[in-house]
């Protein structure tokens, strides 16, 4: 039938596009073949030509795209470093090929043998796994041939899809073909529930369902299927095994609340893709180790590898390339001349798609890790080979539904599967959300993982900062670290693991230890260790070890601290040790173990002296055995602290103070406590505590035997006697009282007073220390005349008194830069009422004389002392200056002095004090070649035997411009050399032996 | 060869655009499956042939007409029953799958002349005698009128195997049912070109509510069967379902441990610069002694430098955040000079705390970098008065 122009069918309508397609598409003998359009043969063959290239183009990208997924899995598997496992893959990879090309060329007409025979052999070898299988993890999955593992199971998943493809394909009614199916799927399921393999079970089942749903299975017969598996679903969970349980769980609840198994599988997936960025880490040197911690890299974590690898890009191609297969594969499904080949590529298709998202949604966690492994990508042999020969079998059909397109069968009667294209719709989507998912937990979580991996991999050991040094006010050292003064070590700390064997030689080399020895302390060692001392050496052969850079060897000081003037200033210093619960309260963020100030100054500037830790860090696998030295974080050393201490003036105060008790007759538990200030700015030259305790005895370790008898030592030598031991000042409060009458005048300070031998107040009688005659407040004070006082403070009243003595600082703390001082105490009318007792009137009268109720510390007596002298109130202290660095000081700062608002009327009392030293009480100190002013005192204490006393003394010099106030006391019987005079005698005399040095402090920037 | 022809297009599958008179060449036929077969091989029974979907779906007459050439016999047959049922006064539509001619038309003559015209394009039918004979009835229908024309087509049909003519014309109407499809529905099926239409009576309309009750009543019952099932599953298996689940959920808190950090205490403190820049490799806050807001606080501030040669000032400030709310104030902090080769100053400083329930300290430097410490963090927004 020749026909010009437009080819026309029958009652002379043209054909349809359709139509003419379809003619032209006939090989050969179609009615196309009648058809001869002159002029457009050429045209005619172009169009087949490219029909051809077209099909040709479609079966060579499905082949791609897998290709590409098999290389991606090669490539991870190299890149996780398993090159063996990759050339493994590789090789059965071309032999999976050879398969599909095999395949590929296969007559569709076998196959329903092709199908039925890999359904039964399927079987057999499921049987076969029951009955011979290999068992790992305890599962029975595979069967060896040699030194070849098979895994039937996925063999079954081929032979179940092409079985269930003829069952479904055929004519029979839908009741025939859907029991058939069901029958069908049943012997695979089961054998592999009974392997157990819960994610190829699943797999089945899934597969059976789509094959159901896609072969066109009436509604009526499928519905009732998904109710019942929905009303067996809660059971089915008695039936898990406990791995099961806990993947599933660990879904359930949220990787965060699973930190081992799947949780752990979990985190690692996230954190491998969130890490990973746009191009992966492969320049990232330990790319290997951080790969470790991904469990499964290899198999069902092999997407979030590939990612983590090399980035959101290859992980995209790799979704990518399966969202191709699948839409070819489908595709592919409705060129078929069949419906048994029809839902032979449908099925393939669903199947391929429910594995890739299961796979992709258990590795951004989005899914169970239902241990699906991504199809062509995961390692398994098995697995690619029946995929390859599956995809094979696909495009064979695809090519014969091509080709032989005038045989095929009518559509009613094989209608295209149900929802394939839906279906592979969905499946992409699905994906193409996921691959979103990725992307944006990249962006918003990114940094964080990042973090959690780096954190995870990370182990740091701390590298303790040198603790800084105390030094008197020239630098002499007071507390230093053990190891800078020679009577401590070094500590060479190793890595065992990183330590090769010219590191051991090397270090056993350095620090005298036999390589056979340290060869077996170091394999004795846990693997895990991250530090290890290998030895303890003198400093030289530390910093020798130090010079030879060992890799994985740190030498570090030990911690201990040294006081080379042992017990001179022992509760001034105070100690450090290991910090308690106390120290991490008043500390937040000590590391544990630390070294921190625990009394004294020790613990008043630990802010200061205590440095910044460092830290080694090493790289461990998840084993936790150091795999590579990681940053080092070199500690900061803490700083100098100068203080205002003359190491000189000290010492003498300390031996004239020891003298002073040891005189004494009873010296067992006699305390004496002596402190020199300028009273101009507070600073403290000297403060002597006797007895004292030797802060050498607190290690760290602590000498224990050592410290207890310190501790049950008498005379409390752990305290600190100037600030925190109290007694009444006696006469040296007549400082206070008198500059009570110069602040509240009651007697004119030339008034002469009558005095005597006692005086009667309140029906009681109060005695002179001697009798006396009538006198005035200067003579008063020279004498030290009781009676006198007793009226002044009579006429003065509890009140005025007592606020005078506050002015002063009396019964409060001085602020000095010590911690545990005492207040002392300085009662009140209010107060003694309150505590239940009474005021009377005698109280004021022995208020004046500083005794009843009145405890001061010898550190308030200074101070008044040097308020007087000077007309100001200063805050007492210690600290001088502070160096970071070696020379490098910085004034601390102090609180300016307080000027007393009576200031002005003070010279009388000090014109007292002179008097005192020129012809008073305090004679001894005449003839000192300054002008000193002193106040003694004599004060009877309910702690000490009746013929005992507190004997105190209180001196500045020069009264003219003082600047040096000196306190001392002294418990005994007060008389003769062994008297607190004494002590302030010598102390002065050195001071002014030595004034020069004692101040030749350099200037201080802010100062 | 009438037979082998009508034989050929029910076996084959053809489309519709395929020609039902097309012989097939010597020595080949097809089968049922489209394939290619040797001759003799076993031809398919018209009674194999799948019938079409359920249902008496009729085949229009004139779209048959159009793709298959009818026998003499068949073409007797179906106007003798064309014009029985035009005399019993029905709407011709088309050929049922029994070979009936179902309906009538008024046009009856019309519709007479496509069959014998239908008759006349297959091969051989010249001299017919029983196709002339129609013919000729045809012919002289508007003389002799319907009922007797009826009645010559009927003698004329009762001369045939009229079981085996409507068998053969079923089987035509199954094929070309099979080609096109059925299309449910009604409307002047003769005037349509397209697919073939049911012939639905109006009156299948009752019946038809009556399947989609029963349908219905079917799917509520199945529901409520699934609903019933689910209820007895939970009254009898309620408990040990709910057991299962616990230690589903628990064995995926297996491993799990207790987060040791603690609660965050008030909110987060952004530092106004970074920890290093510049010259300035840290700074570092630590009080000496233990900090209430509100009151003066005495710190330590360390400040960390690269070296230099000449002496490094460096000035920092106070920034003072309120941690409950989040307020920030600025305060003038001070200055420390590094000497020259040295890397590190420390200076004790006293900063005045806000009264805020709780506070962070943070020291910048000014120069000679722009610098932060971490915050320093005193007092408590979860116990203010603490």
């Amino acid at each position: 039938m020749l026909i010009r122009g437009r080819v026309r069918g029958r009652a002379g309508r043209p054909w349809s596009r359709r139509q003419r397609r379809r003619l032209r598409g006939s090989p050969s003998g179609s009615p196309a073949g009648r058809v001869a359009v002159p002029g457009r043969g050429r045209r005619r063959r172009s169009l087949e030509e490219r029909r051809r290239r077209r099909s040709t183009a479609f079966d060579v990208l499905a082949v791609l795209a897998a290709l590409a997924l098999v290389g991606l899995g090669l490539l991870n598997l190299d890149l996780v470093g398993e090159p063996g496992l990759a050339a493994r893959q590789g090789a059965i990879a071309v032999g999976g090929v050879l398969a599909l090309a095999a395949f590929w060329r296969v007559r569709v007409r076998y196959l329903g043998v092709l199908g039925w025979a890999a359904y039964g052999v399927a079987v057999v070898l499921l049987v076969g796994v029951q009955l011979v299988g290999l068992s790992t993890k305890g599962a029975t999955r595979w069967i060896a041939i040699g030194s070849v593992t098979f895994q039937p199971s996925e063999l079954a998943k081929l032979g179940l899809l092409m079985a269930l493809a003829a069952v479904l394909g055929s004519s029979r009614p839908p009741w025939q073909r859907c029991t058939a199916a069901v029958l069908l799927a049943l012997p695979p399921v089961l054998l592999t529930l009974l392997q157990p393999d819960l994610s190829t079970t699943m797999l089945l089942t899934l597969l059976t369902v789509a094959m159901l749903v896609i072969g066109r299975v009436p509604a009526r017969f499928l519905l009732p299927l998904g109710a019942a598996a929905a009303i067996a679903a809660p059971l089915m969970i008695a039936l898990m095994r406990p791995y099961q349980l806990e993947r599933l769980g660990t879904y359930l609840v949220g990787a965060d609340e699973s930190s081992t198994g799947s949780g752990w599988a979990l985190r690692q997936a996230r954190i491998a893709v969130g890490s990973g960025g746009l191009f992966g880490r492969t320049d990232d040197p330990l790319r290997g180790l951080r790969a470790e911690y991904l469990p499964e890299r290899d198999t069902d974590l092999a997407l979030a590898s590939l990612v983590g690898q090399w980035g959101l890009v290859a992980g995209a191609a790799v979704v990518l390339a399966a969202i191709l297969l699948v839409w070819r594969l489908a595709l592919a499904s409705r060129a078929s001349r069949t419906q048994h080949g029809a839902l032979v590529g449908g099925g393939l298709a669903v199947l391929l798609g429910v594995e890739t998202v299961v796979s992709v949604g258990g590795n951004l966690g989005l899914l169970p890790l239902a241990g699906v492994p991504f199809p062509l990508v995961s390692y398994g042999g098995t697995a690619l080979v029946v995929h390859l020969a599956a995809i094979g079998v696909v495009l064979s059909v695809r090519r014969d539904g091509s080709r032989r397109r005038l045989w095929a069968v009518p559509r009613w009667r094989s209608p295209r599967p149900r929802l394939v294209r839906l279906a592979a719709v969905a499946l992409s989507l699905l994906l193409l959300s996921f691959g979103l998912y990725g992307w944006r937990l990249q962006r918003t979580e990114g940094a964080q993982l990042q973090g959690v991996a780096q954190e995870q991999m990370t182990r740091c050991t701390r590298l303790p900062a040198p603790r800084g040094a105390i030094t008197d006010r020239h630098d002499a050292p007071l507390a230093v670290n053990a190891a800078d003064v020679g009577t401590g070590v070094d500590q060479v700390v190793a890595v065992p693991a990183l330590l090769s064997d010219a590191d051991v030689d090397r270090l056993a080399q350095l620090t005298g230890r036999p390589v056979a020895d340290l060869t077996a302390q170091l394999r004795t060692a846990p693997r895990t260790s991250l530090s290890t001392v290998v030895a303890e050496v003198p400093r030289p052969v530390g910093e020798a070890v130090t010079a030879a850079a060992i890799p994985a060897v740190r030498v570090t000081p030990e911690p201990r601290r040294a006081y080379p003037e042992g017990a001179l200033l022992g509760p001034v210093l105070g100690f450090a040790g290991v910090a308690t619960p106390a120290d991490q309260e008043r500390w937040p963020g000590l590391a544990p173990g630390e070294l921190v100030g625990r009394a004294g100054l020790e613990r008043q500037y630990d802010a200061l002296l205590r440095g910044i830790d460092g830290r080694q860090c090493v790289y461990v696998d998840p084993s936790g055995v150091p795999a590579a030295l990681g940053p080092l974080q070199l500690p900061v050393p803490g700083a100098d602290v100068r203080l205002s201490l003359d190491l000189g003036l000290q010492r003498q105060l300390d031996a004239g103070l020891t003298a002073a008790v040891r005189a004494q007759p009873r010296p067992r538990g006699k305390l004496g406590a002596a402190v020199a200030m300028d009273p101009r700015s507070g600073q403290v030259l000297a403060m002597a505590s006797v007895p004292s305790a030797d802060d050498n005895v607190y290690g760290p370790p602590i000498d224990a035997a050592a410290l207890a008898a310190q501790q049950e030592a008498p005379g409390s030598p752990t305290l600190e006697h100037v600030t925190q031991a109290v007694a009444p000042p006696g006469s040296t409060f007549k400082l206070v009282v008198a500059a009570a009458n110069q602040a509240h005048p009651v007697f004119r300070p030339r008034q002469v007073i009558p005095t005597g031998a006692d005086f009667t107040y309140g029906g009681h009688v109060f005695h002179n220390w001697k009798p006396m005659g009538p006198m005035d407040l200067v003579q008063s004070l020279a004498i030290s005349n009781d009676v006198y006082f007793y009226r002044l403070a009579v006429a003065l009243g509890a009140g005025t008194l007592i606020d005078t003595a506050r002015t002063l600082g009396v019964g409060q703390r001085t602020g000095i830069d010590l911690p545990g001082e005492s207040a002392g105490y300085l009662g009140t009318p209010e107060s003694v009422k309150a505590k239940g007792g009474a005021w009377y009137g005698g109280s004021t009268v022995i208020l004046g004389i500083g005794q009843g109720e009145l405890q001061v510390t010898p550190l308030q007596n200074a101070r008044w002392t040097a308020g007087v002298a000077t007309g100001a109130l200063v805050t007492p202290r210690l600290g001088l200056a502070v160096a970071a660095e070696r020379g490098a000081y910085t004034a601390l700062p102090g609180a300016a002095p307080t000027p007393l608002p009576f200031a002005a009327e003070l010279g009388p009392v000090r014109d007292g004090m002179r008097a005192a030293v020129t012809g008073g009480t305090a004679t001894r100190l005449a003839d000192l070649p300054l002008q000193v002013g002193a106040k003694t005192g004599t004060a009877q204490s309910g702690g000490l035997p009746a013929d005992e006393y507190d004997n105190w003394i209180s001196a500045a010099a020069p009264m003219d411009a003082p600047e040096i106030v000196l306190t001392a006391w002294v418990q005994g019987p007060g008389k003769g050399a062994n008297s607190a005079t004494a002590v302030a005698a010598d102390g002065l005399r050195y001071y002014l032996d030595h004034r020069d040095d004692v101040l030749a402090t350099p200037p201080l920037p802010g100062q | 060869m009438g037979d082998g022809v009508q034989s050929e297009a029910v076996g084959r599958g053809w489309r519709p655009v395929t020609d039902l008179r097309i012989q097939r060449g010597a020595g080949q036929d097809e089968g049922a499956d489209g394939l290619p077969r040797p001759r003799g091989a076993p031809v398919v029974d018209p009674p194999q042939i799948p019938s079409p979907p359920p249902g008496q779906e009729s085949v229009e007459l004139a779209r048959l007409l159009r793709l298959a050439g009818l026998s003499s016999g068949q073409a007797v047959e179906v106007a003798a029953q064309l014009l029985a049922a035009a005399e019993a006064g029905g709407s011709p539509v088309g050929v049922t799958p029994a070979g009936m001619v179902v309906g009538g038309t008024p046009d009856v003559g019309a519709v007479l002349a496509d069959v014998v015209r239908a008759a006349r394009l297959r091969a051989g039918t010249d001299g017919d005698p029983l196709l002339d004979r129609l013919d000729a009835a045809v012919a002289g229908l508007p003389g002799a009128g319907v009922a007797r024309t009826a009645q010559t087509l009927a003698g004329l049909a009762d001369g045939l195997d009229r079981a085996v003519v409507r068998a053969e014309l079923g089987a035509l109407a199954r094929a070309v049912a099979a080609r096109t499809g059925p299309v449910p529905g009604a409307g002047p099926a003769a005037t349509r070109t397209g697919p073939v239409r049911r012939a639905a009576p109006p009156a299948t309309a009752p019946g038809g509510s009556r399947n989609t009750r029963r349908r219905a009543g079917a799917w509520l019952l199945s529901l409520l069967v699934l609903v019933g099932a689910v209820l007895l599953e939970r009254a009898l298996l309620g408990d040990k379902v709910a057991d299962d689940i616990d230690v589903l959920l628990d064995a995926g808190r297996s491993g799990a441990t207790p987060s040791a950090d603690p609660e965050p205490d008030g909110r987060p403190v952004a530092l106004p610069a970074p920890t290093a820049a510049g010259a300035v490799r840290g700074v570092d806050v630590r009080p000496l002694t233990g900090c209430t807001p509100g009151q003066p606080c005495t710190v330590r501030v360390l400040v960390r430098v690269v070296p230099g040669a000449e002496p490094q000032a460096v000035t920092w400030s106070w920034h003072l955040v309120d941690r409950c709310t989040g307020a920030v104030v600025t305060a003038p902090g001070g200055t420390a000079s590094v000497p020259p080769g040295q890397e590190r100053a420390a200076v004790v400083a006293t900063v005045a705390l806000p009264a805020a329930p709780a506070v962070a300290v943070v020291a910048v430097t000014e120069q000679p970098a722009v610098a932060a410490s971490a915050p320093l963090p005193l007092g408590s927004c979860r116990n203010p008065t603490g």
